[in-house]
Formats: structure tokens, C-alpha cells, sequence
């Protein structure tokens, strides 16, 4: 017995009425090669607006799966074609972590957003990101001279980014410590003791990678995220955006209001919002927690679809459904 | 090899799978099923690199997914119980998976809770010939560890936790004695041990292994026929935490592991070229 195709392909889409929406799996060439996608398409009147949601880096791209989900469904159910998809070295994409950097991450955005134009009725694309994914996503908007882009909590400066970065190694390995796991102390080796920031640099340099928590860092990559800087490399975007800020208080990171002030400068229409969250500390990482008798918590949850709803509001303001029909009307 | 992503319908809901198949004909099936929270490649696309590897070495097709309301499939999971397992959706997708690459020889590989999904389904699926479990979790809290997680929350709890005799004298003993050995665990090894084989994948400084699971262990083999003993295998990896994958180095192993395992399921000889460590 073979495999059965018609079985598989017919298995390859969904439609759901009650949501209003119709889902269908991808295999296209994206930057450096074959990978997964998804589009989301509305099954009510549709908008000629469709969006890429460009995803997060390293393990970030697991934590924002399911936020990069329900996104793109919520903003389907409101009429936008939405396409998400595995960027190479992630998820279901033939490369590996090795293929990981700055330029891929752009280029297979650029190739998404040029996929999803060549759909039928998808006459304007814009970009959407959570955290790396909104550096994606701002700097494909600023040289594609895309008319929207969507940014929650984007990071704005990849030095800032990558010191983080390594620095979770380091953090990693004082927990491991102090459990009691012994770390493999081979010369040279990433769990080395004593190592510190500086040495892990001096890794990316001489071996060309360093492993940051089970994460293939390269040293391509990590100089390419290290020199990007929104507030630099963004030039000439005039769109309108969506920038959220989810955090504790009521106030903003101080570099994402830089960064809006800064599309302001720009003449972009830019709207600002703070989504306060006692699990924005958790936006990006691991969401899960335990409770007693033995119930795991989504800390995110909630967020989640505060950040979508909010999403979708914007664009619909951004993007109503034709110049005859006003919002909440009539198809 | 090819890949071929689907959305199968389960309970009013969409559970997105990746079927992965060799190029020639398949020989059996791996059903790859991950921890409560990851996407199904799992995380640095452990199962996906596993799956590849399954299809290019041993001919051996797989199906890998994400858990209702998690990754790509449709449904909301605000919270679950950890023991509330999901072994429906899992045999659903394993059924789905077998009937697209018409293969009748399976075996499962899971891991954290997903290694327990996967007892469940060797014990529950007639064709499964093997079952894989990385940090496998046999033991669950018991009343009393309920108790005690409870009264964490306490006044009197706070009272203990700075005063590190006391809490020596005290709550140590307790928790010590705190979880225990399902029933269910204990027939699904039996069931699943009567047909097939079983590894235990952990390592030695895992938080999920420990003097008390390895008594467990032993219990459950000791009520074991002479037979199905033989069919059990207990692995520890030296070093460091299985937990999340967090080296390059855990995840070759546990790749190299689980293609040699399931070549000897399968009764195959891995190809020679196989090797994709940097």
C-alpha cells in the first residue's frame, strides 16, 4: 500500500464557520528554502489588506507560537488574509540552526510578503511581530515601503538583544550549578567554567558559534542582530503603525517610546499602546506555570488576546473594508 | 523524504500534524509526541531533525503534533491538569498517520508528559511494538503532597521557609514520602511491556529521577512476568539535564538514541551516514 495523497491534501485546509474562518497549510520557498506556512483566510467579506506575522528568534519563536496563532485567527475572523510561516532553522522548515541570522529572518519575510501579494484579492501587505519578529517586521516594512506594520514589544536594539542573549547562557548555567548538574567542562566546550559574556564572544569569534542554552548561536548571526538598531535603520517608513508595549505598569519601555517617537519623526501615523499585564514579564519566554493540585496555567493567556483584540481594532481603523462600506457595516 | 502537514479534525477541534514519510516505501511508524507546552517540532526542532532522520536512515515514517489548543491546532487551553493526559488526540493522530502511510508496525516516542501519552498509547495501541520515554514522570503527587502544595500558601508556611531546621525536621520527611506510582502507570507498562519494548531515558542530574523513581521502577518489574522484565531497559545519561534540551550536546544524544532504539524496534541497521552533529 502507498501513501495516500488525495487523503493527505484534502487534510491540508480547514474551514470553521463558527470562528468565520478557513485555514490552509503552505510549502513555499521562503528565503533560504522549503518551509511550512499557514494562511488564514476570512470566510466573511474579505479586506484587500492581508498581513505576514514574521516570528520571534530562537526559543521565543516557541513561546510566541501560539500568540502568533490566535493572532492571525482573531484578525482572519475580521477579514484580513493572514500568513504566517516557519522561518529556516525553526519548526517544520528544512533548515537547520545553523541557517539562523538577521539576513534570513529578512529575507524569508520579504519572499512572505511578496506570497501573499500574489493572492487573490490581497492588494496591500503589511507585517506584524512580537519582540525579534517586530525588528523583522519593522525593518521589512521600512525597505519595502509596506503601508502597515503591527510591532508588540519589539525589540529595538539587537545589542541590547544579544547581550541578553548571552547572558541567559550564563544565568543557565549558575541554575544547573546550583541543582547539582555538573556541567562538561572540556576546554573550549560552551559550559566551560568561569565563562563569562566576553569569553562567549570570544567563542562566537574563534569557532565561529557558541551554544546558548541548547540554541546554535553563529557568529554571523549574532554580529548581524548586534548591529541592528530600529532607531537607526528605520528611514523612511510613513505607514501606519501599531506599536504595544505590554508591561506591569502603565508606562512604556523607554525604547519602545523611543522608537515611537521616532516613526513619528518619520511621519508615520503611529499608534501607541501600553497593555498592562501581570504576565507581560513573561511576554517572549516559557508561559506555563504550575499551580497546586497539579494544574499548569497559561500566564499568558489572557495577554494574548488582549494583544489580538487590540491588533484588530487598529487594523480595522487602518484598513476598513472598501471606501463604501463603513466599519461595522454592511459587507 | 517528504513532508506533508495536515489539520485532522478531533472532538470539534483541528489538530495540526506533520506526516513525514521516506522516499520509498515506509516501514513503520513513529509517533512523536512532545512535553505539555511545546510546538510539535519540539524545541531546536528536536522532532522534526528526529523525523528526518527516521525517514532517511530507517525508512521509518512518523507523525508528529501540536495538542489541541497549542501550537497550530484550533481550540483554547487556558489551563489543564497534567495528569488529564491527551491520549485521544494522540491515538487519533497516530490512527490518521497510519492509515495516509499504510503501515501496521508503530512505536511511540515521547517526552515529559508526552513520554506518559506515549505509555498510554502503547498500552492502548495493538500495533505498537516499542515505547520511548524521555524524563519519563511515574511518580504523582499523592493527597499529601496536594496537602502540602496547598499549604504553601499558608502564614505558617512562611514561618518554615525561614527557619531552616524546623523545615529540616518538619516538611522534609513529608515531601519525601509526597508522590507515588500511579495504577494506571503501572498496567500501562505491564500491557505495554507484554507486547513490545520499553526504554527510560534520564539523566543523572534530572529532577524527574530519583532514588524514589528508581524504587518505583523496580516495584513494577519485580510484579512483571520473567518476559516482559527482559523487554524493559533503563538508560542514564551522564552529565547534564535532559530538561528542555538546553545543550547541542543533550539533543545529538537523544537523537543518536532514539534512531538506534527504533532501529532495533524495527529490526534495521541504521545507514552508516548519519552523523549530523556540527
Amino acid at each position: 500500500m502507498s501513501i495516500d495523497l488525495e487523503l493527505l491534501d484534502r487534510h491540508r485546509r480547514y474551514s470553521d464557520a463558527e470562528a468565520g474562518i478557513s485555514e490552509e497549510f503552505l510549502q513555499p520557498t521562503l528565503g533560504l528554502g522549503k518551509t511550512v506556512g499557514i494562511l488564514s483566510n476570512p470566510l466573511g467579506p474579505a479586506r484587500r489588506v492581508g498581513f505576514v506575522i514574521c516570528h520571534s528568534f530562537g526559543l521565543e519563536q516557541i513561546h510566541l507560537s501560539r500568540f502568533d496563532a490566535l493572532t492571525a485567527r482573531t484578525m482572519a475572523a475580521a477579514g484580513f488574509t493572514v500568513l504566517r510561516f516557519h522561518g529556516h532553522g525553526y519548526g517544520d522548515s528544512a533548515g537547520s540552526m545553523e541557517a539562523i541570522s538577521l539576513s534570513s529572518h529578512l529575507a524569508e519575510a520579504t519572499d512572505a510578503v511578496r506570497l501573499l501579494r500574489e493572492r487573490a484579492g490581497v492588494e496591500h501587505v503589511g507585517v506584524m511581530g512580537a519582540r525579534v519578529g517586530g525588528l523583522v517586521a519593522a525593518l521589512v516594512a521600512d525597505r519595502e515601503n509596506l503601508p502597515f506594520m503591527a510591532l508588540w514589544d519589539p525589540v529595538v536594539s539587537g545589542a541590547l538583544y544579544m547581550r541578553y542573549f548571552l547572558r541567559s547562557q550564563l544565568l543557565h548555567k549558575i541554575v544547573q550549578q546550583a541543582s547539582g548538574v555538573e556541567a562538561d567542562p572540556s576546554p573550549g566546550g560552551d559550559s566551560e567554567p568561569g565563562i563569562t559574556v566576553s569569553e562567549l564572544r570570544e567563542q562566537l569569534r574563534s569557532r565561529g558559534w557558541a551554544d546558548i542554552r541548547g540554541f546554535l548561536l553563529t557568529g554571523g548571526a549574532h554580529d548581524e542582530f548586534a548591529t541592528a538598531d530600529l532607531l537607526k535603520d528605520m528611514t523612511r517608513f510613513g505607514g501606519k503603525a501599531l506599536v504595544v508595549s505590554p508591561s506591569r505598569t502603565e508606562r512604556m519601555t523607554p525604547a519602545v517610546a523611543k522608537l515611537v517617537e521616532h516613526l513619528g519623526t518619520l511621519g508615520a501615523d503611529c499608534t501607541a499602546r501600553v497593555m498592562r499585564d501581570r504576565a507581560a514579564g513573561q511576554f517572549g519566554l516559557h508561559h506555563h506555570a504550575n499551580v497546586p493540585g497539579g494544574i499548569k496555567v497559561d500566564l499568558q493567556f489572557t495577554l494574548s488576546r488582549s494583544l489580538a483584540e487590540t491588533t484588530v481594532a487598529w487594523a480595522r481603523r487602518a484598513a476598513p473594508l472598501s471606501p463604501q462600506t463603513p466599519e461595522g457595516g454592511p459587507p | 523524504m517528504r513532508e506533508y502537514p495536515v489539520f485532522l479534525p478531533h472532538d470539534g477541534e483541528h489538530l495540526a500534524l506533520v506526516i513525514t514519510v521516506p522516499d520509498e516505501r515506509p516501514i513503520g511508524l513513529v509517533v512523536l509526541i512532545t512535553g505539555g507546552s511545546a510546538a510539535r517540532g519540539h524545541r531546536f526542532q528536536l522532532w522534526t531533525r528526529a523525523a528526518r532522520r527516521l525517514a532517511d536512515e530507517l525508512r521509518l515514517a512518523s507523525v508528529r503534533m501540536d495538542y489541541r489548543g497549542t501550537g497550530d491546532s484550533t481550540g483554547a487551553l487556558p489551563e489543564w491538569h497534567i495528569w488529564d493526559l491527551p491520549v485521544d488526540q494522540v491515538m487519533a493522530a497516530a490512527r490518521f498517520a497510519m492509515r495516509a502511510t499504510g503501515v501496521d508496525r508503530v512505536a511511540v516516542a515521547g517526552n515529559c508528559i508526552g513520554s506518559r501519552v506515549a505509555l498510554e498509547v502503547a498500552a492502548e495501541l495493538p500495533e505498537c511494538e516499542g515505547a520511548l520515554g524521555i524524563r519519563t514522570p511515574i511518580l504523582q503527587p499523592s493527597g499529601l503532597s496536594e496537602a502540602i502544595s496547598r499549604a504553601r500558601q499558608w502564614r505558617f508556611a512562611g514561618f518554615l521557609r525561614s527557619r531552616p531546621l524546623l523545615r529540616r525536621l518538619l516538611v522534609r520527611p513529608l515531601v519525601s514520602r509526597k508522590k507515588r506510582a500511579t495504577g494506571r502507570v503501572r498496567s500501562s507498562m505491564a500491557t505495554a511491556l507484554g507486547r513490545g519494548r520499553m526504554l527510560f531515558l534520564y539523566s543523572e542530574g534530572d529532577f524527574t529521577f530519583g532514588e524514589q523513581v528508581r524504587r518505583e521502577l523496580d516495584r513494577i518489574m519485580v510484579s512483571l512476568p520473567e518476559e516482559q522484565r527482559t523487554r524493559f531497559e533503563l538508560r542514564m545519561l551522564p552529565g547534564r539535564g535532559l530538561k528542555g534540551f538546553e545543550s547541542l550536546d543533550i539533543q545529538q544524544t537523544v537523537l543518536d538514541t532514539l534512531v538506534d532504539w527504533m532501529a532495533r524496534i524495527f529490526g534495521l541497521v541504521p545507514s552508516p551516514a548519519t552523523s549530523r552533529r556540527r
